[in-house]
This record gives structure tokens, sequence and C-alpha cells, in this order.
């Protein structure tokens, strides 16, 4: 039985009406063996409960008497960081959301569909699994923005303070940078917005939450963040960038010759430009640490994602994962990030052209190109030019991308 | 008094001045250009002049004075032969002739004191005109005398400017022709009012232009009599007030729309709080009826496996391990709990629906479509229709406790703006409580309503436990616009609309009593009776 207890998620719910805590309960109980749920009917009883049983999950009603879900989860997310803070509220006030837009990781709305509860809290919770580190998962899990280019930011917000600026205009400068991207696909795809597909591209993000409110979000909720100096000396965002962006474009134009389907032409972009999300979290958050890295990279030839682990205990390609997933991105984009460096293990496979496989071959790409320690040394897997989708192009691939 | 006398005979020029000394300095000319030179220097106040001179003759002489001296009193002497000439004087502004065989000392005294005293009544009579020309030429105002018959016998110019006619174009013209037709009578019932009891009030009214355009015209008038016949006339004062009449009709336009728009801002705050309201049973109903699902298929897989153990055990061909195999699904199936939670999730389910039932009941109330017309209503259901669909705006600051008169006769209303009314005021209700308890997040406030019939009169009383309004401000509340929320945050319409509905629409009355830092009451009082 204890064994069974660890392994448990714990689950918190929060509302302040009795019947929907009573329903989610009866409703959820066939999870019982797989959570450890409990159910509170006021942030002030949340936040008392957490004192002696963190929980791995709280969700969270947005309007309630006393505490309201905004207060709680700006609580949480500054004692508890590593708890996942998912909102599930039949609200659709903007004021409110945006009062939780950096303390929420995402949103549903009522009523909620009982099986999309149930993934987003399985896939986070197994995401959050693979990140061993509890203080990187606190980390990752207090972000709330990730840094954009100087000089990408300001060229937005001077498009933002022309009236006759299109959402087109907008979203070819948002889709340029990791931060804007990430940030605003996580909007967009939150339940608030009531989508009902999965956004994967900023153009279209931007279009469909109008030039209006990406003003406001971005003038006056501060969504998107100008970068300071990341703190490391072995590397610099515009590096990071510059590598994201070729391998944004380049899996696109892999997947283009590869003939794939258009939509998955454009998760690949997108898919590419964040591969590297958490070599950013990483740089930005763990400097000094991420200084040790390169230098076991450079001089000692570890591979990037071992002397990760070895230093912190964790890779790249899982804190990125992370992140992006507990922000509710398509789960194209996820996967792409978590395994562009070992695309056979993805649930995809490799036994057709997918956006994973495109990502890791223009990772691989770069990498012959590139002296920079931190992109230098990704291999293409041997086993991906055997697969018949492949085999023989690899050669003519890179050459009609003029690598 | 200074006096100049205009005489060739020498005899005379030191005559006169002896006589007249005692009135004032007397300067004595020889000759008509001696006169004028002398008028330069010192302006008389009374000139005597005689008609016979050797550089002038005749009422040329008169002439030559006045042009300098035109407020000097001119008394001519004459030679008797030149009598007609010197009557002839009089009508050209001389005041009075003397014949010189026949002057004397005293008559000399007594015509110069009368020629001057006529010639200051005549002086100030100029003025009076002058001034009265430049105020009529000048005034923006309209001015104007009509006799009782409706004759014009004036027009100022000002008439020309407004109107757009030229002097002689108006001179031709009617006034009266252009009064809007369905003015007319109203101006000759105020003519007549003023010629027969002499007073009159404002009186508005529209009148045409050259160009075809109706202006309107705001008048006040006065009675005054003719000075030698008494027969009586009206002095109207007229002013142009169209552009002021179109800013009102602007200002009362914006208000309108302002008006619209916090009803449809009103409805779009509901609209999102109605559909949080439905928004969560409907979560829970969703939930319970996936758990009955569940519940359904796990109980009826145990059922099924009993019917076929039970089938078994007819035919006596059955074995331990299938009575087991069975007893351990009975077991796994969690049936204590199922049969717990089962009867609550369906009395819960239907609870939900009789939730959402109720809400959109409330919506159908509350909105009323196409009431245009007053209907005897009953404003305790009206209420409770009102709070149930502005639920969302209060409960999370307030409690809200209903005491209505369970006897309340029906009220002639107009209910959807009522409803209006109500909303407003438990809304306001409910931001003041907001504004009271910020930084106390705990305590709840509470909004109370109650109804009762008081003599011929129903009177609602909407009570909150909020901020207060301080009395400086009492007064304003009702003003349309005025507002104490932050910009951006209240169109300061909602009590405007208040006092709109039941004031003017319903006349009722409301009064409120506020104390800052305990709350407010407004009281609202619906007439039972029309009135």
């Amino acid at each position: 039985m204890p064994a069974e207890t660890l392994n448990k998620k714990k689950v918190l719910f929060v509302d302040d009406e009795p019947l929907v805590l009573q329903g989610l309960q009866r409703m959820l109980r066939s999870m019982r063996n797989e959570w450890e749920m409990e159910f509170v009917d006021g942030g002030a009883k949340a936040l008392e409960r957490m004192k002696s049983q963190v929980f791995d999950v709280v969700v969270s009603d947005m309007r309630m008497p006393g505490m309201n879900g905004a207060q709680l989860l700006n609580a949480l997310a500054a004692q508890y960081p590593d708890t996942i803070r998912i909102v599930l509220s039949g609200h659709a006030d903007q004021e409110l959301i945006a009062q939780c837009l950096g303390s929420a990781h995402q949103f549903l709305s009522k009523p909620c569909d009982p099986d999309l509860l149930k993934k987003l809290v399985n896939e986070t919770c197994q995401l959050s699994g693979d990140v061993a580190s509890e203080r990187i998962r606190q980390v990752v899990g207090s972000i709330d923005k990730l840094p954009s280019i100087p000089a990408t930011y300001h060229k937005l917000s001077a498009a933002l303070t022309k009236e006759e600026t299109t959402a087109a205009e907008l979203g070819k400068i948002i889709a340029q940078d990791i931060g804007m991207t990430a940030k605003i696909l996580k909007l967009v795809n939150s339940a608030f917005f009531g989508l009902r597909r999965e956004l994967s591209n900023p153009t279209e993000a931007v279009t469909y939450l109008g030039t209006e409110t990406v003003r406001s979000l971005v003038l006056a909720n501060g969504i998107f963040e100008e970068s300071s100096p990341l703190g490391t000396r072995a590397i610099t965002l515009e590096d990071i960038w510059a590598h994201s962006l070729s391998v944004g474009q380049h899996a696109k134009a892999i997947m283009r010759a590869l003939k794939a389907p258009e939509s998955d032409q454009n998760d690949t972009f997108t898919s590419g430009l964040l591969h590297d999300a958490g070599t950013l979290i990483l740089a930005r958050h763990f400097s000094k640490a991420y200084d040790e890295i390169l230098d076991l990279v450079a001089n000692q030839h570890y591979p990037n994602t071992l002397a990760e682990q070895r230093v912190l205990g964790v890779n790249h390609a899982e804190v990125g994962a992370y992140l992006i997933g507990l922000w509710g991105l398509p789960s194209v984009i996820i996967r792409c990030i978590q395994f562009h460096h070992n695309p056979a293990q993805s649930p995809e496979g490799i036994e057709k052209p997918n956006p994973i496989c495109a990502v890791h071959l223009a990772d691989g790409f770069y990498a012959k190109n590139s002296r920079h320690p931190a992109f230098a040394h990704s291999i293409i897997d041997p086993t991906l030019s055997e697969k018949p989708w492949l085999s023989g192009k690899l050669e003519q691939l890179q050459q009609s991308l003029s690598l | 008094m200074h006096i100049l006398v205009v005489e060739d005979d020498e005899y005379l020029s030191e005559i006169y001045p002896q006589i007249l000394e005692c009135l004032g300095p007397v300067k004595s000319c020889l000759s008509m250009s001696l006169a004028l030179l002398a008028i330069k220097v010192t302006v008389p106040e009374v000139v005597i002049l005689d008609l016979g001179l050797p550089d002038s003759q005749g009422l040329d002489g008169l002439a030559r004075i006045r042009e300098k001296a035109p407020a000097a009193a001119v008394v001519i002497t004459t030679g008797e032969s030149d009598e007609n000439l010197a009557i002839e004087a009089l009508r050209r502004g001389a005041q009075d002739y003397l014949l010189k065989g026949k002057l004397d000392k005293a008559t000399l005294l007594r015509s110069v004191r009368y020629a001057l005293e006529r010639k200051q009544t005549e002086n100030k009579l100029r003025r009076s005109e002058e001034l009265f020309s430049v105020i009529t030429n000048s005034i923006v105002d309209l001015l104007s005398i009509i006799d009782s018959t409706g004759k014009r016998l004036y027009a100022s110019p000002s008439y020309q400017r407004v109107l757009g006619y030229s002097e002689e174009e108006m001179a031709g013209l009617d006034l009266s022709d252009l009064v809007h037709l369905d003015d007319r009578s109203k101006i000759q019932e105020a003519l007549a009012r003023l010629f027969s009891e002499g007073t009159s009030e404002g009186l508005e009214y529209r009148v045409r232009h050259k160009n075809g355009a109706y202006l309107v015209f705001e008048s006040n008038a006065a009675c005054i009599r003719d000075t030698q016949s008494g027969v009586p006339q009206a002095v109207f004062v007229a002013r142009d007030v169209t552009a002021r009449k179109q800013a009102e009709a602007e200002h009362n336009q914006m208000e309108m729309q302002l008006r619209q728009a916090q009803k449809l801002e009103s409805i779009g705050q509901l609209a999102a709080g109605i559909a949080h309201e439905i928004n969560t049973p409907t979560q829970y109903i969703g939930d319970n009826t996936i758990f009955l699902r569940d519940a359904f298929k796990a109980l009826g897989e145990v059922v099924v496996a009993h019917q076929a153990l039970l089938a078994r055990y007819e035919s006596g061909d059955f074995t331990t391990e299938e009575i087991s195999a069975v007893r351990r699904q009975f077991d796994n199936a969690d049936l204590g709990y199922l049969l717990e939670e089962i009867p609550k999730a369906i009395i819960q389910t239907m609870e939900g629906v009789k939730r959402v039932t109720r809400i959109v009941g409330a919506m159908k109330e509350f909105s009323h479509p196409g009431s245009d017309t007053k209907t005897r209503t009953d404003l305790n259901r009206a209420i409770e229709s009102t709070v149930t669909v502005c639920r969302n705006e209060w409960k999370y600051v307030a409690d809200l406790e209903l005491d209505l008169a369970p006897d309340l006769p029906f009220v002639l209303c107009l209910p959807s703006d009522f409803n209006q009314a109500i909303l407003n005021l438990v809304i306001n209700a409910a931001h003041a409580i907001e504004d009271a308890r910020s930084g106390d997040s705990k305590t709840k406030g509470l909004i109370r309503i109650s109804t009762r019939q008081v003599d011929e009169v129903v009177e609602i009383r909407v009570q909150d436990t909020g901020c207060g309004i301080p009395a400086g401000i009492q007064s304003r509340i009702f003003d349309p616009f005025f507002t104490t929320k932050v910009v951006g945050k209240g169109t300061g319409q909602g009590l405007a609309i208040v006092h709109s509905v039941i004031v003017e629409k319903h006349k009722g009355s409301i009064s409120l009593e506020s104390n800052v830092g305990e709350g407010t009451t407004f009281v609202l009082r619906l007439p039972l009776k029309e009135v």
C-alpha cells in the first residue's frame, strides 16, 4: 500500500459550490487508484491543507467568496511553485483571467469534458515526473514568461502602437521569437478563449485573439518580457534564437520536401522554434551550472544531454517539454521538444516522416555547421537514415536546404 | 451758464449783456465770423442771434450757429418785418423769437431762461433717442413693438440679420406670417392676455428664416401705453435660441443613447454572470450523469453475473469457483459507495436542472419583452426574478434578504423598466459593499429588499451595508453622468435611470437615508392609483 500511495498523484479540488465538488468526486471515482483526491470549498482551506500535505496538482474555481481563485493561485505559485495549477471556472471574466495569467498553468472552463480533465492532469504529471530534480520543477513551475529578444520586443511594441497594424503583421513578429510564441500559444490554447481545436501557429493565434486583445495583453498585462542578459558567459539569447529559428525553418522545409501535410508543416516550424526552450530555461535560471555544462561538453566531449544530466540531474529536452506541457501547448510541440534528440523513443516513432523527425534532422544538420558547444554535438540517429522514407535521401535533403 | 450775443447794433450789443449777466458770463460779438470764433473758444449754452448781420443774413446764421453749437439754445431777435422768417426759424430749431421793438428786460430774461430749459429737455430727449437707437441697432436680441391689433410699429434692425431679409424686404413683411402655423395661436393668446391683464410669461415659438428653415425664438413681452393716445402697445424682446435648442436636443439624444448603452452594458454583464450561474449546475449535472453511467455499468455487470449464476444454480450445475468469482466481482464493484451515492447523484442532478430552469425563467421575466404599456405587475415576483438574474453580481460580496409583503397589491407599471431600476439599485448596493469591504474579504455584507403598502403607496426599500453616500454628493447622485466610479467603470446613468423610471415614468418618488461607513437605504414609492 505505501508504495502505491507514493506513486499516486495528489490532486486537490477547490470550489465554493459543494455540489460541484461532490459531482467531481463521483465523476472521478474511477480515478481513485491513480489519484489521491481531496475536495475543499475555499481558497483559505486549500492553503491550510497544503501545509500538511503538498499536492501535485491543484484544480481551482476562479470566483469564490473570501479568497478568490486568482489569489489562491498566486499564493500557491509563491509557496509551492512545483504544484501544477489549473483553473476550472465557468467565468469568462477577462479581468479575472488577466489576474492569473502568470500564476495559472492551464485554464479549463465549466462545464468541462471529464476526459480532458483526466488527460490534462495525467499528462502534466507525467512530464513533471520526467524532471527528476525538485529544485528544477520548482523553478520551471514558477516561470510565467520566457525572455524575448529585445529587438523583436521593440519591433512588436512599435507595431502595437500603430492603429493600422494587422493581425498578420503582429503574428509574423511573434513567430520570430521563442518567448512570445510560447506565451501566445499558451493563451490561445487555454479553454477560456473557447477554442475548439489546438493552435500551433502564432499568426493564427493573433488572428483568433484579435489585435485589440493582443495589444492590451502586451501593453497592459505585460505578457511578454524583454530579455536582460542571460547571466551565463557560455551562451547568449541570440545564439539560442539563431539556432532555434534555423531549426524551425529547416524542419518545415524538410517536411515540405517530404511532402508532409500542410498543417504538419506549420506545427513543425513552431516545434523547431521551441525545441530548445529547455536550453533557454537552463541558461537563464541555472547560469552557473550551464557554464559548467558547456565546459564539460567543450573540454571533456560529453554529449550535451549527458552533461546536463550530470550537473543538474535533468536534460534540456525534459525541462523544455515540462514547461511547454505545463503551459498546455499542443502535444505535438511538446513531443518535438521532448524527443528531439531521440525520436525513435517517441510515441510517433520514426517509421514515417513526422515533425519530431524533422526537428531532429534540422538540429543535426545545424550541428554540422556549428562550432557552438551547445549545438555542435547533435548527432542524427543512424537508424533514421535506414528508414525507407529517408533512405538515400539524406545527402540530397541537406543539399536542397543548402546546408 | 455761458451766453453768446450776436448783434451788430452797437447799442443793443452792450445792453443785452448788462441785462443777462445775472444769468452768467456773457460774450458779445458784432458779426457772425466773430461769433463762430468765440464758439470755438467757449461753447455757449444760449445764443441770442440777430438774423440781419453784416456777414450773415436770415436763416443761414441760425444754421451756422447750430452747426457749431448744436446743444445751445438759440433765441432769435428780429425786426417786425421779419416775423415770418422768425417763425420759420422756430421750425428749424430756434427756441424763441423776440421782436426788437417790443423787447424789455423782463421779456428777454424770461425768454432766455425758458429757451435754456426747453433746450435742456430737448437735449435729454435727443440723448435718450440716440441711446435707444444705438441699443436697438447693435443688440443681438430682437426688439419689436406691436399694437393691440397686431400691427408692427417697430422692429429692431437685428430682425434683418437674424431672419436674412434686407431692410426694404423687412418693411414689407408681416412678422406674424413668418411664425410657424402651429405656434400662432400661442402668440395670439399671449398677446390677448398681455393687453387684458398686462402680464406675460416667457414664450417660445418658431419663425421662418428667409432660407425656409425655422428658427426657435424665445421672447418676453411688456405692455406700454402710447404717450398721446394712451393706446396699449406690446414691446417684445425676443432671442434666437435655435443653437441652444439644438445643443439641448443633442444633449438629450446623448443621454438617451448613454442610457441605452448602460442598459446594454448591464445586460452584457448580466449575460456573463448568468452564463456562470448556468455553467455551475451544468458542471455537476454532467459529472453526476457520467458517474451514473459508470455506476449503472458496474451494477449491470454485477447483476448480469448474478443472473447467470442464478440460472446455473437453478439448473443445479455450478461450481464453488463460480460462486467465489461472482463474490469477488461483487466485492470489487464498490457497491457500498454506489448505493450510497447514486440516490444523491440523482437528487443533485435534479436540483441542478431545477436551478437552470429557475434562472432561465427569471431571465424571461426580467427582460419582459414587448411590454411598452403599463400592466398590473406583481412587484414581489419582479424583484425575485431580478435578484435571481443578477445573483452572480452580489453573491460573492453579500447575502441578500427579501422581506416582501405577501399581500402586496399589484401595481400598474412598466415591468421591464421597474426591473431595470431594481437591478441598478442592487448592483450599486453590491458595489458599495465591495468598496466598504476592500481589505477585509472574509465577511459578507447584506442587501435587504422589502416591500410594503403604506396607504395608497407601495414602498420598496433597498438597503445595503455598504460604504454609504457622503451628504455632500447626495443631491447629485441622480444626475445623469454623475459617477464616483473610476473612469471607464460606469456611465453615471444607473441612478439617473432609476430616477427617470420611478419619478418620471411612474410618478413615484425616491428618497434615501445614508450614513458613510454604515450603508444606504433607497426608498422607492409608487402610487397605487394612477396620477
